[in-house]
Parts: C-alpha cells; structure tokens; sequence
C-alpha cells in the first residue's frame, strides 16, 4: 500500500468519518424518520469502502475498479500546495460575505470588486473603481430599480437606524 | 382544432402580439441568464403587470417569458459555467469546456438551435399527446416515481466519465443533504444542527450558484488568465458550425427532445431530471464517451434540447389536469387563474384558442431566443477572453446577490458561499458535482414516493417490483449501472480492449 497510497485514500477516508458521524445523528431520530437516510449512509459508506481500497491500489482494489468502472485504476495526481489556492478560496469569498453582513450588499459589492481588482488583479485604482462603480450600479439597476427587490442592507445600518 | 389554431394563428401575428412576445422572450432571456432569478422568478414577478391585458395578451407574454429563459440560462452556462437554472447545469459540462477551447461561439450556436428544435419538438409533443395525456401520467404512481428518482442518479453516476464510485459517493452526500430540514412523512425536524435557516432544507439554487459559478471562479482565480485558453478570435463560421452540429447529431437532438418532453410531463420531476438525464443517455450511447465532460459538443446538443422540450411536455400536466409539472408551472398556473381560467380538461375544450395561442407563442418564443443568441453570440463570446481578475470578483458577487434575491434571505448567501468552496475541492480532487447536484432535486422525491409506496403495500417491499412500469424503470437502473462492466466485458469478446 505505502504512503502514496495512504495519501490518495484521505479524501475517501475523511468522508468516510462525514457518513459515520451522519449515520450516528440518524440513529437518533424516529424508525420512519431515519429509514431513507440510514439506507442511503450504509451505502454510501459501501462506495467509500471501495474508493477506499482502489485508492490504496491494493489488488483487490484494482480488480474492483476494472470491475464497476470497467477500466484499471486511475489514481488522483498530486495536487499543487492548498494554501494559495485556500486564500482564493476561503478568505475572498468570505471577505464578501462578512463586507454584505456588515455593510450590506451593494457597498459590500462595491469594496470587494475595488479590493479584488486593486489587491489580487494589480489593477490601477482608477479601472478598479471604475469596474466597482459599473458593477454596483448594474446590480442597483437590476435588483433594486428594475425588480423592486430590497437588497441586504446590513447589521451596520440597523444598528443606526436603531 | 383547425379554426382554434388559424384564430391563435392569427392573433399571434399582429403587431401588438409579436410586441408583447419579443419583450416576453428578452424577459425571458435576462432572467435566465442571470443565476438566482431564472423563469419561476420572472413569472411571478409580471403576474401583476399582467393583471390589466386581456387573457391573450398574457398568454403571449407568459410563452415568451417561458421560451426565453431556457436558453439565456445556456448562455451564461456556457460561458461563465455559471447555469441560470437548475436545468442549464447539464449544458455547463461541456459548454463551458468548449470555451474554455475557444469555441463557445460554436458551442452557442449549437445551444441556440438545439434549443429552439427541442423547444418545437416538446411542443409537437404536447399537441400529439394531449388527448392520451390521463392515461400516461395515471401510469405513474409513488412506486415508480422512487424508481424514477433512483434512474436518474445512477444513470447519472453512470455518466461521470468513469468515476462511477465517485458519482455514487457524491450522490449519497447529494441525498443527505437533501434529507436536511422537515421530514415529509412525520413533520420533524432533521440534521439541521439547531440552524433556523436550514429548516426547509438545503435550497438549491444558492447551492448551484455555489457549486458551479462560485466554484469556477475560485478554480480560475488560483490558475489566473483567461476563461477561453483557445483561439483569440471568433469567427461568425464558428457559431453556424454550431448550428451545423445539431443537424449532423440528429438522433441526439431527437432523443434529448423525447426525454426532455417525457420527463416534462411527469409532475414533480422537472426539467433538471430531463437535461441531466438527455445528457447521460448521450454519454452513454455515445461511440467516444471519454470525450464528454471534456467538450463534446453533443453533450450541449442533449440537454439543451431537452430543457427546452421539457416546457411543453410539463405544459400536459398543467393545462390537463391542473398539476403543474414544476414550480415555473405552478406560477404559471396563477397566472391562468388570475385571468378566470381554470386549469383541468374543460379549459382544452372551452378555450382551444387560448391553448393553441400559448403553443404557438411558446414555439416562437423559442426560435426568437435562438435567434437572437446567434445575432449576439459573437459578441457573448468577449467574455470568455476577459481577463479572470475581472470576471472573478464581479461574477461571485452578482452570483451572491442572485442568491440572496431568490428568496431575501442572508442564509442563502452564506449557503451559496460554503457551497463554493464546497465545489472547489470537489473539483480539486475530482469528485463529480453533477450527482451531487441530481441527488439534491431528487431526494425529496425520492422519499416522499418510498414512504408513500410503503403505505400503499402496507410495509411490503414487492410494490417495487410487481408492477409493470416500476419493473421497466428497475430493468433500467440495473442496466445503467452495469453498463461500464458489460462495456469492458464487450471489449474483451470483440478484442477491441487490447492493452486496457
């Protein structure tokens, strides 16, 4: 099996504890309540099993995939180092929804398209505002003009609003 | 039948109708292009702009609306892998990687017509089967609706590109996340770790909006660059050889249309059923299934045609019966009754006019769409060659305001969010979000009908497998999920699997 094997099989590992962790709160619940869910986590924890032991590239893990998948086990490449990629992912996302919760959606559209522009593009500030402006206004447009929908105003403004 | 349609004929060709049908459709168009809002939205938005006109008139508008938003919901799907709607997230597969080829042009073009012929298609459809319509939807009852659910996901599984156990993997999560929230059958709540917001479940527009346009632009901001890493220009030849595409792959179009319409026409199941289902029949029959996913151009051919033939299927129940088939269909049943119609047989009957002024408005709604996508495809097209540093920021948070618009709740944008990232590393270690997706729509299905069907048989399973239709759907899902082994089994027979 090796480490390389033990490294691919983390994911399904990982997923693996997720479905226990869903099956055990399913058996807390009432018989008709968990019957689906309780069917469906067994099963799933059966594919895991199996992913499990085509990712560690056992034997019987490269028969079972020519099996079910009818072709010989494809192994995940390595993957580039998470922790750029975790800032795109985590960090601006979540930048944007913590702006909207505090400030409210439009000014939080506005600072996040300027901020993204200006930090992770390199863009000059005035195409960064300029693209923020445009941005703001179409959705000012489109939502609150056009469509009458009251957008998110955030917990700033009704904390003064009192 | 004759006087009724030369009468909607006649009407639909006045200058105050073809006015109200070319707004309909640009509605149509805006509204399914942007995520978040899509047909269901823009329906229930002008329902009390449509007050005031006379019956007609709102039909016209009404079809142009509803021929519009299949194909503005492609657009975007194609270029920005962001779908509209829940239906448009089987045409991201290979549309947006015909983009990223630099061929989204001929992917739009190829949409805009399979589109406009599959919407033509569901509407010929309707017109052959409206008067079989009561017996073909009495044939599905709770035990074949369960059949029916678990089809489409392991058909679907089937379909991931040789990831089978991944595709069945991100489905089961796709159902547990589908159980989230009041259980149907006893009315408790479940799995919402004391969360308000996830007491009706986990809502699927924000998670698509997270999972595919979040996601994406996550992916394209880590790699920087363009969206299209093919050729520079777009030629108007790359679009008509789009449109030439569909005429070359005509079975494609033709059985995506049938699925589209029959699917359409069961109620509940919807339009993502039909496109995601169209799309794994045209893998699955395909001679180079290794190249779906990777832009086959029939893989936007199938589940264009099918979202678009699935309105007149869906119309069948509607109109029929006075159960819509979707909630796009319900809001349309609103809009019937605000004007005094009352949906069931006696509306086919007492207003034929009206019913063949909607097909009609629908048909060329649909052409007018598609047309309108090939004039403007060109021009769509610059998208895809802006730099991702732009289109990054300005997608996720016109995405996110898309999601909070559904329904005015900050619970969604989050949602949305943690569904981003929750794509992104589906992407990154290559676990198929599409089942992930089918699982979220079909779960409620799926165990209403298996609670339902157990009270039907008083607790016997036999329901599932004693009666005709659930057997044929049973046989299917045997065969589907078979499929890859008797594949190799076939390769090896021929010798045409030397050295796999």
């Amino acid at each position: 099996m090796g480490t390389n094997g033990l490294r691919r099989a983390r994911v399904p590992v990982l997923l693996l504890l997720g479905m226990g962790g869903f099956l055990f709160v399913s058996y807390g619940y009432g018989p008709e309540e968990r019957a689906l869910p309780v069917l469906v986590a067994w099963a799933t924890i059966a594919f895991l099993v199996l992913e499990i032991l085509v990712q560690t590239g056992t034997p019987i893990g490269r028969r079972l995939e020519m099996l079910i998948q009818g072709r010989e086990a494809q192994f995940d490449s390595e993957h580039a180092p998470i922790g750029r990629a975790l800032i795109h992912a985590v960090v601006w996302p979540g930048l944007l929804v913590g702006l909207t919760l505090m400030i409210g959606m439009l000014p939080a559209s506005f600072l996040y398209v300027c901020l993204s522009l200006k930090v992770v593009g390199g863009k000059p500030w005035p195409r960064a505002l300029a693209t923020a402006v445009a941005v703001t206004a179409f959705a000012w447009l489109l939502f609150e003009w056009g469509l009458s929908y009251r957008l998110y105003s955030g917990v700033l403004l009704e904390v003064l609003a009192g | 039948m004759t006087d009724a349609l030369i009468q909607a004929v006649a009407y639909l060709f006045t200058l105050q109708s073809l006015s109200y049908l070319a707004l309909g459709t640009g509605i149509g168009l805006l509204f399914g292009a942007v995520p978040g809002l899509g047909g269901t939205t823009a329906l229930a938005l002008l329902i009390p702009l449509t007050f005031g006109m006379d019956p007609d008139a709102a039909i016209v508008l009404v079809g142009g609306i509803m021929g519009g938003v299949p194909f503005g919901g492609s657009l975007s799907a194609i270029l920005l892998n962001t779908p509209g709607a829940a239906p448009n997230a089987a045409t991201c597969f290979d549309g947006y990687p015909l983009a990223r080829q630099g061929k989204a042009g001929a992917a739009i073009g190829a949409a805009a017509t399979a589109s406009a012929l599959g919407g033509l298609i569901g509407v010929a459809f309707m017109l052959a089967v409206i008067p079989i319509a009561k017996a073909i939807v009495l044939l599905f009852g709770p035990p074949e609706f369960f059949m029916l659910a678990v089809l489409g996901l392991s058909a679907i599984a089937v379909s991931t590109g040789g990831k089978l156990l991944r595709g069945l993997i991100s489905g089961g999560f796709g159902l547990m996340l589908a159980f989230v929230g009041f259980d149907e059958v006893g009315g408790g709540l479940r799995y919402t770790a004391g969360v308000e917001y996830l007491w009706d479940g986990v809502q699927l527009v924000p998670a698509l909006i997270g999972l595919f346009a979040i996601a994406e632009m996550i992916q394209l901001s880590t790699v920087g660059g363009r969206v299209a890493i093919g050729s520079s220009t777009e030629r108007l030849s790359h679009v008509f050889d789009g449109v030439k595409h569909v005429f070359g792959n005509l079975s494609t179009l033709l059985r995506g249309s049938a699925i589209g319409a029959f699917v359409g026409a069961v109620p509940g199941i919807g339009g993502t059923v039909a496109s995601f289902l169209s799309y794994s029949t045209a893998r699955q029959l395909s001679k180079d299934p290794e190249s779906f996913g990777q832009g086959n151009i029939q893989g936007v051919i199938a589940s264009e045609a099918a979202n678009n033939a699935k309105d007149g299927g869906s119309l069948i129940p509607t109109l029929a019966f006075g159960i819509p088939g979707s909630a796009e269909m319900a809001v349309f049943l609103g809009v019937l009754v605000l004007h005094g119609l009352e949906p069931g047989p006696r509306l086919l009957l007492d207003h034929e006019d009206l019913i063949y002024g909607l097909i009609m408005a629908l048909s060329l709604a649909c052409v007018m769409a598609s047309v309108a996508g090939l004039l403007l495809a060109r021009y769509l097209v610059l998208i895809t060659r802006t730099d991702v540093r732009y289109l990054a920021p300005i997608v996720t948070s016109v995405a996110l305001i898309g999601a909070y618009a559904l329904q005015s709740n900050f619970g969604d944008v989050i949602a949305a969010a943690m569904f981003g990232v929750i794509g992104y590393l589906m992407v990154r270690y290559d676990y198929p979000r599409i089942t992930l997706v089918i699982a979220l729509v079909l779960g409620s299905i799926a165990e209403r009908s298996y609670h339902q069907s157990l009270m039907m048989s008083d607790g016997s399973y036999t329901i599932f497998f004693t009666r005709p239709v659930a057997d044929t759907l049973l046989a299917l899902i045997i065969v589907s999920l078979a499929l890859p082994a008797l594949k190799l089994v076939t390769r090896k027979l021929t010798g045409s699997g030397h050295g796999h």
